[in-house]
């Protein structure tokens, strides 16, 4: 009764770390280079999700802070993960005080623990457009987060981004 | 290959004698109040006249009254429900999701099937057990789901196709059969199937008696035919060590999925893929028609 790791799967989560690491060691240069500046944003969620085997659809609601932005609404109406491959794609728009939005996708990778409840999720995102100062905004980076279900089909979290995105204002 | 005569004869005679006593259609949800206490114990039972046993689990969160879903767990050959509850962990799964877990108990460690006259009706005891948890515990009679491991997959298997009335899905890991000819109405089959088993080959075996020889895609093919699928099958591929093979179409919503793992041996994995938990999100999609 012996499992082990398949090599396609190994080499699968190589490759992510290589992937991710070069995107870090990268990002710094490649802000210099096309006007991207940091950008880090965190937020509370809460979440409720209806199953459709094997996926699961969920819509988002948060709050929190964004370098940029300030305090920031956020919310998904459209985050579909596979609960076979546990893939997850999402978009999520990033809306300033002043109404300014910020449009991102991501695509993570998600660990669900039913014993416990919990989610966890981690991978990348990118920013493919906005409005306001964030007209034309693009950029990137790494996204992490965690949710918790309160009932079967809704609950809480938080995520946090970690990357680069165009100068605000540079692009209008 | 399709399943043999001997086998089909088999399953008919037990699907004329099980099913009028065993295809009952779920009685209309009542006011319920059955107060039991939660945690595990050992149940006795009298089935075709021989002292059988099985492993009940009843969640923290049962308050008597409202009804829960129940998961029929059945243990591979020579193994125990005490082992397969350790393996499968649904219990731990139950404690937070909120439904009962039977971890059943074949007689002599072997399910009799394919069914041979001479050994214990096991389409009977699980049949009796659900009737008597029915008396212990407010359970959902609409969601009630078989799987099991190896031989208790093949048992699951059976059971698909003799208490389709009673069941809402079947999720059969490392062993799913298709025990034609299969009456009743569609039902949803989820299977689990390592590519590298070499007990109870993907591709089927040859040389080791009528049993064996179906493979595991043409299982697959059998319950498609049975839930009226789109006959195509559809094989979805991606970078890593999961494969599914499905079919579209499935009357009554009755889908048919197969979860391949490359590499896995003769395995209920928690690892490659979560088997218990993507199982418990399979069966709670499905529930019988009321």
């Amino acid at each position: 009764m012996q499992m082990r790791m398949p090599a396609k799967s190994l080499g699968r989560i190589v490759l992510s770390i290589v992937l991710l690491a070069a995107f870090a060691a990268a990002a710094p240069l490649s802000a210099a280079n096309q006007g991207q500046v940091p950008f880090h944003a965190s937020f509370a969620t809460i979440f409720q999700s209806t199953l459709a085997f094997p996926e699961i659809h969920v819509t988002v609601q948060g709050v929190g802070q964004a370098d940029h932005l300030g305090r920031t609404a956020t919310f998904s109406n459209n985050q579909v993960g596979n609960l076979i491959t546990n893939q997850t794609t999402a978009t999520y728009t990033l809306i300033a005080a002043n109404g300014d939005r910020v449009v991102i996708q991501d695509a993570t990778t998600d660990h669900l623990d039913l014993g416990a409840g919990t989610v966890t999720f981690v991978g990348t995102y990118i920013v493919v457009g906005g409005t306001g100062r964030f007209a034309g905004a693009t950029g990137g980076g790494i996204l992490v987060g965690s949710a918790r279900f309160l009932g079967p089909g809704s609950g809480i979290g938080q995520f946090t981004l970690n990357g680069t995105i165009s100068s605000p204002g540079s692009l209008k | 290959m399709r399943v043999s005569f001997v086998l089909v004869a088999a399953v008919m005679i037990v699907s004329i004698s099980s099913v009028a006593q065993a295809q009952r259609a779920p009685a209309a949800a009542a006011a319920c109040n059955l107060a039991k206490a939660s945690g595990v114990v050992e149940q006795q039972l009298m089935s075709g006249q021989l002292q059988r046993s099985y492993r009940l689990f009843v969640p923290p969160m049962y308050d008597g009254h409202t009804a829960i879903p129940l998961v029929l767990d059945m243990h591979g050959s020579g193994g125990t429900s005490a082992g397969q509850a350790r393996t499968s962990g649904f219990e731990d799964v139950a404690s937070r999701e909120g439904f009962a877990v039977a971890s059943l108990q074949a007689d002599g460690g072997r399910w009799n099937v394919p069914v041979q006259d001479n050994r214990p009706d096991d389409v009977k005891y699980v049949t009796d057990v659900i009737d008597q948890i029915a008396t212990l515990l407010c359970i959902d009679a609409s969601r009630i789901y078989a799987t099991g491991f190896s031989g208790g997959a093949r048992m699951a298997s059976l059971l698909g196709c003799v208490l389709n009335a009673r069941l809402a899905a079947i999720a059969p890991v490392s062993g799913l059969r298709w025990p034609a000819p299969c009456g009743g109405r569609p039902i949803p089959v989820l299977t689990f199937h390592g590519l590298a088993d070499p007990q109870n080959t993907y591709a089927g075996h040859a040389d080791r008696g009528a049993e064996w020889v179906e493979s595991v895609p043409d299982a697959l093919a059998g319950w498609a035919g049975h839930n009226g699928c789109q006959p195509s099958v559809i094989l979805e591929d991606p970078e890593g060590p999961l494969s599914t093979m499905r079919y579209a179409a499935c009357r009554d919503g009755a889908e048919v999925r197969m979860i391949r793992i490359d590499g896995l041996g003769h395995t209920w994995t928690r690892k490659e893929v979560d088997t218990t938990v993507v199982m418990w999100q399979f069966f709670k999609s499905h529930s019988l028609p009321r």
